[in-house]
């Protein structure tokens, strides 16, 4: 098997090895954290290097074989498969522009595709079944639908980050932007089914049709993503404007949603999250917490410290699956050290190593 | 708690494992019973720790298929890709139909770099299963453990990768 040859199992064996390449290599991770070079390895390359290589081939090898667009023999199965790897594809080019630093490669204009159908019919198409747009046609989407919904929004907050760190907004501006984005996740929840709501029942439903962890996957993602948009509201030192405080309620209430979903995921059979992202998203998480602990009110401190426990003890967890989930652990351990010791580390707007930790991969 | 060191079919029938001596290729419970025994695929993984032995190495001289790979049983590739569809696919990434999937791993049709990637990015879970087995009173437990085989997760693709 040649990397270079022009084919769909090439482009999702780039996705796979670009994804290895991203959870077992440190020093890419720690150039994100401290904004150190990235150190060379024995070969004279950098994981990160091979991750942007890995990424970029799939990229490329994607438009060459006009992914996602089915060719006329392609059965059913086929032409869902190549949807769904376009718009893994999507989703990673979303996650990784950011934490990599490089420019989005695909357009929201490529939008103009079918969603992922709803899996429980993927999964019980058959090889030969012919393909048939009626497929595609019904309201409702699979989880994965829904995922890639949140990605578009998702990158529309990583450029509202990006100018906010370049300094290239007023405060009216930040917020308006803000406040967009703020409707765009509204109308989200909106559309989504009540069936697909987060709720306790929901959750045990999916889990008995298997879809317990993309469940999870889908309203951590949700939580996670609300947390970033608000996270600089965060900032004390910020000059107040409308909507600050709300803001800052909120971005504390997404990180409540993000953990207490994290615990209940772990203590419902066939539902705990342990993919590599999620050590991520659980820091983010973390940092808001902090934020409540080191400044919130007496009342607020007993659950919230509850809270930070079980992220904690949840990236432990990950931590023993994917070793680079070790910084993730230590990074916030010094700055919550940091932080008692000098209440300066919610300086955002200065501090363009905390953002990159945060808006970072 | 321990790593699990109990085969699988011990494991499912809840009952002692033990083996006559250590790295026995199949325990005394399955021999009694004449079953075939998951530790067979441990001890040959773990014979030799360089990740080496079950992929080509970097400066193997042909293209043709690596016959090493024959090491990692069909049980055990299985297993592995099940975890992965299980716990990571779906998830940050959707690639595969798993159906297919599943035939074609059984029936050894899967790409190389395909199958190699899936096993390392699932061997990291590899004890995660028996060890929810032994969780008896619902509590996590979040004790440091090493998987047993997390020497699997190196099957230096990247490697493979730069040789090209």
């Amino acid at each position: 098997m040649n990397l270079f040859d022009m084919n769909l199992e090439n482009v999702q064996a780039a996705v796979l090895v670009g994804n290895l390449c991203g959870v077992e290599g440190q020093p890419e991770l720690e150039s994100l954290f401290f904004g150190t070079p990235p150190t060379l390895d024995r070969d004279g390359t950098t994981y990160a290097m091979l991750i942007i290589l890995c990424l970029g081939i799939a990229f490329r090898l994607a438009q060459i074989i006009r992914l996602p667009m089915p060719d006329p023999s392609d059965g059913a199965v086929l032409r869902e498969v190549k949807l769904r790897t376009w718009w893994t594809l999507y989703m990673i080019d979303r996650w990784s522009s950011a934490g990599l630093a490089v420019p989005q490669q695909l357009s929201d204009g490529d939008q103009f595709h079918h969603l992922p159908m709803s899996e429980l019919k993927f999964w019980h198409l058959k090889p030969d079944d012919s393909e048939s747009d009626g497929n595609y046609l019904s309201e409702s989407h699979g989880l994965w639908g829904y995922m890639v919904m949140l990605a578009r929004i998702f990158g529309h907050i990583q450029i509202l980050h990006k100018f906010l760190a370049d300094g290239a907004l007023n405060d009216m501006e930040a917020e308006q932007r803000t406040r967009d984005l703020a409707h765009e996740l509204e109308r989200f929840i909106d559309l989504l089914p009540l069936d697909v709501h987060f709720s306790v029942e929901n959750l045990r439903n999916h889990a008995a049709l298997g879809l317990g962890r993309a469940f999870v996957a889908l309203h951590l993602g949700y939580h996670h993503y609300a947390t970033l948009l608000y996270f600089p509201y965060l900032d004390h030192q910020q000059r107040e404007t409308p909507n600050r405080a709300m803001y800052s309620s909120r971005c504390k209430h997404h990180a409540v949603q993000f953990s207490d979903i994290l615990r209940l995921s772990h203590e419902i059979k066939e539902c705990e999250a342990l993919y590599f992202i999620v050590g991520h998203m659980t820091v983010v998480s973390s940092a808001a917490l902090i934020h409540t602990l080191l400044f919130g009110q007496q009342e607020e401190l007993p659950q919230t410290r509850s809270r930070l426990c079980d992220n904690f003890a949840i990236l432990l967890k990950l931590r023993e699956y994917w070793p680079a989930v070790e910084l993730m652990v230590s990074v916030p351990l010094i700055s919550l050290r940091k932080g008692i010791a000098d209440r300066h580390i919610y300086r955002l707007r200065d501090s363009s190593h905390f953002k990159k930790s945060v808006c970072g991969l | 708690m321990r790593v699990a060191k109990a085969c699988s079919n011990c494991r499912a029938a809840k009952r002692r494992c033990t083996t006559a001596e250590i790295d026995s290729q199949q325990c005394l419970q399955c021999l009694q019973r004449n079953q075939s025994c998951s530790l067979a695929a441990i001890t040959n993984l773990k014979k030799d720790d360089q990740p080496v032995s079950i992929v080509p190495r970097a400066s193997a001289p042909s293209d043709e298929e690596p016959r090493e790979i024959s090491l990692v049983d069909m049980q055990t590739r299985e297993h592995l890709v099940n975890l992965y569809l299980q716990l990571i696919h779906d998830k940050p990434h959707t690639l595969f139909h798993p159906p297919t999937l599943r035939a074609q791993v059984h029936e050894d049709t899967v790409p190389r770099v395909i199958l190699f990637s899936i096993m390392s990015l699932a061997a990291r879970y590899s004890s995660h299963l028996s060890r929810s087995l032994l969780k008896a009173n619902g509590k996590p437990d979040f004790q440091m453990i090493r998987p047993p085989d997390r020497e699997l997760r190196s099957f230096l693709l990247v490697q493979r990768i730069h040789s090209r």
